[in-house]
This record gives structure tokens, C-alpha cells and sequence, in this order.
């Protein structure tokens, strides 16, 4: 098989690459400071909002067997309702503040606002 | 071009770049940190985990608490140890478990009974986290009251007796049992690091310097953060497990002499120590015994323990008096004399 | 000369069992951090890569195609459809660039590009799968981690690919 193993055009697409990962972690960052939201379902992200950016009100509705209402707005976000019996996750209230969480047992649903300094929370 | 010196150089610069990617794949290995979620013990629990073994120490966390809670702790799963002893009113303890039994026992007397195992049968009747919340009538908590204690228990080192009519509950330790075993089984893994939550208690495990919140009481972030070295942290707190009926609220932690929901002028209490189960015994504990007793209790263990009362104010034993920041100016430290 | 047109068949039958073997071996590595479970360095890349440059366009894609099979049958569903998204989107790039841009690319850029290729592949069919856009976070580490792969798979593969030479003559 003809060819070589490394040529001059080899450093510049790993050149490029670099420089395009980078710009993509640069517009990722989404600035210091911002409050990124995000819902998980099963440990499966499915859900990422920006609370410092974010304009209009969000629902989410995850794919779980019982029936939960997460809102984002304001800057907030929170558990609006859940058709499990406790309802911890609504009672939780509204989280603003980095590495705020709120959980919902039975639907395996955590909503938790990154950025939270904390190796762990204790309660 | 492609004749033999240039393309020997060209070779070796290939091979340098490749043990350059082999040496960062490896360098990103020994870091590797792995977390996942999972529910046990009736609550939600988080592993995260740094090491050359990263994936299969977290997986060991979740199979050593998902073991304890359905066969050895749990008072509702049949094939639990407890719901043996529960039934039969005796049980062979196997030998790797008998500390945790020891300890046990001992918190109950030094804490003057504010520790207690044996109220299954009076949380029973409060029903709380079931569909049957409800405050019991005065009678039939004395009656179960009066089957319950701790001191009726005999643990002769191989086997547990307890009386008809109570019923063992591990709520207020199986968490701390479950990190003193994993932080046991990590002992012998290759685990740089670790942060083991099982619903709020914590293991800290490996060096360096770890951060713990302390949940804002009835909230949703943290108020404070505890600067700490490997160890173990538990919070018992009025506001995790609750009802509320006629404009009053009724918690899940039981004041063993009343069999009411303890009243210490306290809304949460943390507790840190070496081992898992006395921060999780004594976090209940000093919350039924209220802040001077509390303080007492947790000397005798040398333990050291957060102290949230009723009014915001918050009080800290002196070991830790340096390493508690308070974020949130709703509350305050309570000056010492 | 009869023993040419045999030898296609048994060669690329040869190549995908390799191809599986290597994949077999890397799914025992470790998760690592920043990146999405199951991202792994890709080294049946270079069987691959044989294939596309020196058999041919339906060998490839028979072995793209056997390699995600397996895994399918080995690992479910999920694992199917991240294997053959950006296992399909990697050979397809790697044959064009083997068989048009040889002179102008070195293996080593041939080969980050194939494993680029193939994390896209699969960022976007993640995408499709969970219904949101939230996978794309991992991007930047997978493009780096890409990177790293390619360079290591070109270089095993310029490494050995007297051997696959070798072993390909066997047949003829």
C-alpha cells in the first residue's frame, strides 16, 4: 500500500482541530460565572439551560413514568409538579444559586445548577 | 522525498509523537474519575471516584450499600438480616458486621437512650414517607413505647435477642455502616479519591483537602462549607422527612422517651467523624439531645459536630470551629463565651 | 490467477474478525473524565483503514458494517447505533481520502480524521437519540481525545502495515 506515514498536511489538520476544540470550549464556557442548569434522567443528561441567558420561560417534560413538570424561568428553575407521592422535588422549591439540587426519587430526575464549589452536600 | 534518511527522521518523529499521546492517555487514566447515581437505602445516593480503578470502586459502592440495605439493614426487605431478627426475635450477627452492633449498643447508653434502634414499631404508627402519615393516638404510642428500648436487646457478641413487640430499624446507622464498609473495601483498590453520598451522609476518602455543603435547612443550596480533610460526614435534620397536619409539622426523627417527634429547639444537626457510623448515630442523637447535650455527647466520642437551631443560629465545636465558613447571612455563628 | 478472485472474500472475513477482536479489547478499557461513556481510542480504525486502501469500498464496508453487528449483539441497541453512526461516517472519509488525497494527506492526518469523523458521527446520532443538543457539550474534549487517537492509531498502523501486507499475500 502506497503512502506515507506523516506528511505536512498531517500537522495542519491536527493544527486545525486543536484550534477548533478550543474555540468550541471558548464558546462553551458561556462566560464565568453563568449558572448552567441542567436535568438529568437516569444519570443521561437531557437537558442543559443557560439561567443567565435564558429569555423566555422553559418546560421540560422528561421521558419518565411519572408525570414531571420542570420550568425554567427567571433565572430559576424548579420542579412545578410530579405525580409522585412525596413530591420532595416540588417542596425543594426554586433553585437559583450554583449547585442548588433538587431530586426526584421515583423519577430518577435530578435538576442541579453547576458551578456548585462543593465536593458534596450534607442533609 | 521517501528515501532512507528522511523517512527514518520522519518515522522517529512519528514514534515520539506517538509515545507523547500514549504517555497523555495515560497521564488521563491515573486521573480518571468516574461518578454515577443510584438508589439505595431508601434515598438517593451519589458516588464519585478518582483512581486507576475509578469505574470499579464506584460500582463497589453501589453493590456494598444496594448488599447492606436488602439483605443485611433493611426492616422491610425479607431477605434482610433485621426482618430476620425482627421475626424470629433473634439473629446470628456474622463477625464482619458484630462493630457495628457493639457500637451501637454503646451510643444507646452513653447518649442516655437518645440513640435508639428499637422504635420500628412507634415510626410504624407515624407512617411517615408511606401513604399512612398520621398522628397517632397517646395510647398507642405509649404501648409501643413501653415494647421498645434498646436496653431490652442482648447482643452476646455472636447473636441479637430482642423482646416481642419491638422492631429494629437501621434508618438512623445503615448509612454510616454502608461508607465504613466501603471505605473499608477501598483500602485495598486503587482509588486516588472519593466522594461517597448515600442521601447526605458523606465518606471523604483519600488526600488532600475535601468541601462539604451543609444544606440550608428546608432549602435547596448550601449555607455553609465545611473545609476537611478524609472523613465521614451525616446531617439528621427536621425538614428531610416530614408531614404536616392542622399547621403542625411532624418529622421522622423520634425522641425515644416521648415517641413524638424530638423537640430540641434544633432544625439540624452535623456531625463529623472517622467512622460513618457514629457521625450518622450521633448526627440523630444529638438532635434528640438538643445543643448542651449534644456537645456533651459528641466530646465523649471525640467527634465534632454543626449545631442549627430554631433561630438561624448556628454553633460548632471547637475542633472544627476553623474549618466551617458560613455562606448565607441568614445565619449566624453564635459567639462563644 | 483463480486464486484471486477467492482470496477478496476470505481476506475481508480475516479483516473483520481482527476488527472485532480489537474492539473486544478496547471496550475493557476504563471511562475516562470529560468525555462520554464509551469513547474509545478506535483502534479497529486500522483494519479499516487497510481495507479502504487497499481492497476496496464494499470490503470496508463490510467490515464497518460486521463490527457494529457485533457489538450489537454484544453490547444492545445504544451501543449498535453510536457503532455504526460514526463507524459509517469514518470508512466512508477514509476511503475517499485513501483513495483520492494519498499524495496531499500522511496516515497520520488520514487517521485523525477518520477518528473525528467518527466521534461526529456518533455526537449526532446521541443527539438524535436524546432529543436534545445537550451531548455537543463533550465536543471539544472529543475533538482533542481525537486527535490524540488519530495520531496513535496512524502510527500502530503505519507500524504494522507490513504485517497486514504480509498477511493479505497469504491469501493470493
Amino acid at each position: 500500500m502506497k503512502g506515507k506515514v506523516i506528511r505536512k498536511s498531517d500537522f495542519l489538520i491536527v493544527g486545525i482541530a486543536v484550534i477548533a476544540a478550543l474555540c468550541l470550549l471558548y464558546f462553551q464556557r458561556a462566560g464565568d460565572g453563568h449558572r448552567i442548569a441542567r436535568v438529568t434522567v437516569n444519570s443521561l443528561l437531557v437537558e442543559e439551560i443557560d439561567l443567565d441567558t435564558q429569555t423566555e420561560k422553559t418546560v421540560i417534560k422528561p421521558d419518565t413514568e411519572y408525570d414531571v413538570v420542570i420550568v425554567a424561568e427567571n433565572g430559576e428553575i424548579y420542579f412545578e409538579s410530579s405525580s409522585c407521592r412525596d413530591k420532595i422535588c416540588v417542596k425543594t422549591g426554586h433553585l437559583s444559586k450554583k449547585g442548588d439540587t433538587a431530586v426526584c426519587l421515583p423519577a430518577k430526575t435530578v435538576v442541579s445548577i453547576s458551578g456548585g464549589e462543593v465536593d458534596a452536600l450534607t442533609y | 522525498m521517501g528515501i532512507n534518511a528522511p523517512r527514518s527522521k520522519k518515522l522517529l518523529i512519528a514514534l515520539l509523537v506517538a509515545v507523547l499521546a500514549a504517555a497523555g492517555i495515560f497521564l488521563i487514566l491515573t486521573q480518571k474519575e468516574y461518578s454515577l447515581d443510584f438508589m439505595a437505602m431508601d434515598t438517593y445516593d451519589s458516588v464519585k471516584v478518582s483512581g486507576l480503578e475509578a469505574k470499579a470502586a464506584a460500582e463497589k459502592a453501589r453493590e456494598i450499600t444496594e448488599n447492606l440495605d436488602v439483605n443485611v439493614l433493611s426492616r422491610h426487605s425479607e431477605k434482610s438480616l433485621i426482618y430476620a431478627l425482627n421475626r424470629d426475635g433473634k439473629a446470628k450477627i456474622p463477625t464482619e458486621y458484630s462493630q457495628y452492633f457493639n457500637t451501637m449498643t454503646g451510643a444507646f447508653y452513653e447518649s442516655g437512650g437518645a440513640f435508639d434502634f428499637t422504635l420500628g414499631k412507634i415510626s410504624d404508627l407515624w407512617g411517615i414517607g408511606t401513604d399512612n402519615e398520621r398522628v397517632p393516638e397517646e395510647d398507642e404510642i405509649k404501648a409501643a413505647l413501653d415494647k421498645a428500648g434498646a436496653d431490652k436487646a442482648v447482643f452476646d457478641g455472636g447473636t441479637f435477642t430482642v423482646p416481642e413487640g419491638l422492631s429494629v430499624d437501621m434508618g438512623a446507622a445503615g448509612k454510616g455502616i454502608a461508607l465504613d464498609e466501603i471505605r473499608k473495601a477501598y483500602g485495598s483498590m486503587l482509588v486516588r479519591r472519593a466522594v461517597v453520598s448515600l442521601g447526605g451522609s458523606i465518606l471523604l476518602y483519600g488526600k488532600g483537602d475535601f468541601t462539604v455543603g451543609i444544606q440550608t435547612p428546608g432549602g435547596s443550596g448550601y449555607m455553609a462549607v465545611l473545609n476537611l480533610k478524609q472523613c465521614c460526614v451525616s446531617t439528621s435534620g427536621s425538614y428531610e422527612r416530614y408531614f404536616e397536619k392542622d399547621g403542625v409539622r411532624y418529622h421522622h426523627i423520634l425522641d425515644p422517651e416521648t415517641g413524638y417527634p424530638a423537640d430540641s429547639g434544633l432544625v439540624s444537626v452535623t456531625v463529623v467523624s472517622d467512622s460513618g457510623t457514629l457521625s450518622d448515630i450521633l448526627s440523630t442523637a444529638c438532635f434528640v439531645l438538643g445543643l448542651e447535650n449534644g456537645k456533651a455527647l459528641c466530646e465523649k466520642f471525640g467527634c465534632e459536630a454543626v449545631f442549627i437551631d430554631i433561630e438561624n443560629t448556628v454553633h460548632v465545636t471547637d475542633g472544627i470551629k476553623d474549618k466551617l465558613e458560613i455562606t448565607d447571612d441568614t445565619y449566624r455563628i453564635e459567639e462563644s463565651r | 490467477m483463480k486464486k484471486d478472485r477467492n482470496f477478496r472474500p476470505a481476506l475481508c472475513a480475516l479483516l473483520c474478525a481482527q476488527a472485532i477482536a480489537l474492539n473486544f479489547i478496547e471496550s475493557l478499557l476504563p471511562e475516562m473524565p470529560f468525555l462520554p461513556p464509551g469513547a474509545k481510542p478506535g483502534f479497529s480504525n486500522i483494519i479499516t483503514m487497510f481495507a479502504a486502501g487497499t481492497l476496496g469500498l464494499p470490503e470496508t464496508l463490510i467490515i464497518t458494517v460486521t463490527k457494529s453487528l457485533f457489538t450489537f449483539a454484544t453490547r444492545g441497541f445504544t451501543a449498535f447505533v453510536m457503532s455504526i453512526s460514526g463507524g459509517l461516517l469514518s470508512c466512508l472519509a477514509g476511503y475517499f481520502m485513501l483513495r483520492h488525497a494519498r499524495e496531499k494527506i500522511g496516515y497520520m492526518g488520514i487517521s485523525v480524521i477518520c477518528a473525528l469523523c467518527h466521534n461526529l458521527g456518533q455526537l449526532c446520532a446521541s443527539a438524535a437519540m436524546t432529543g436534545s443538543s445537550a451531548t455537543f457539550y463533550y465536543a471539544p474534549f472529543l475533538v482533542i481525545f481525537g486527535v490524540i487517537t488519530g495520531v496513535l492509531t496512524g502510527v500502530i498502523f503505519a507500524a504494522v502495515l507490513p504485517a497486514l501486507e504480509k498477511q493479505k499475500n497469504i491469501f493470493k
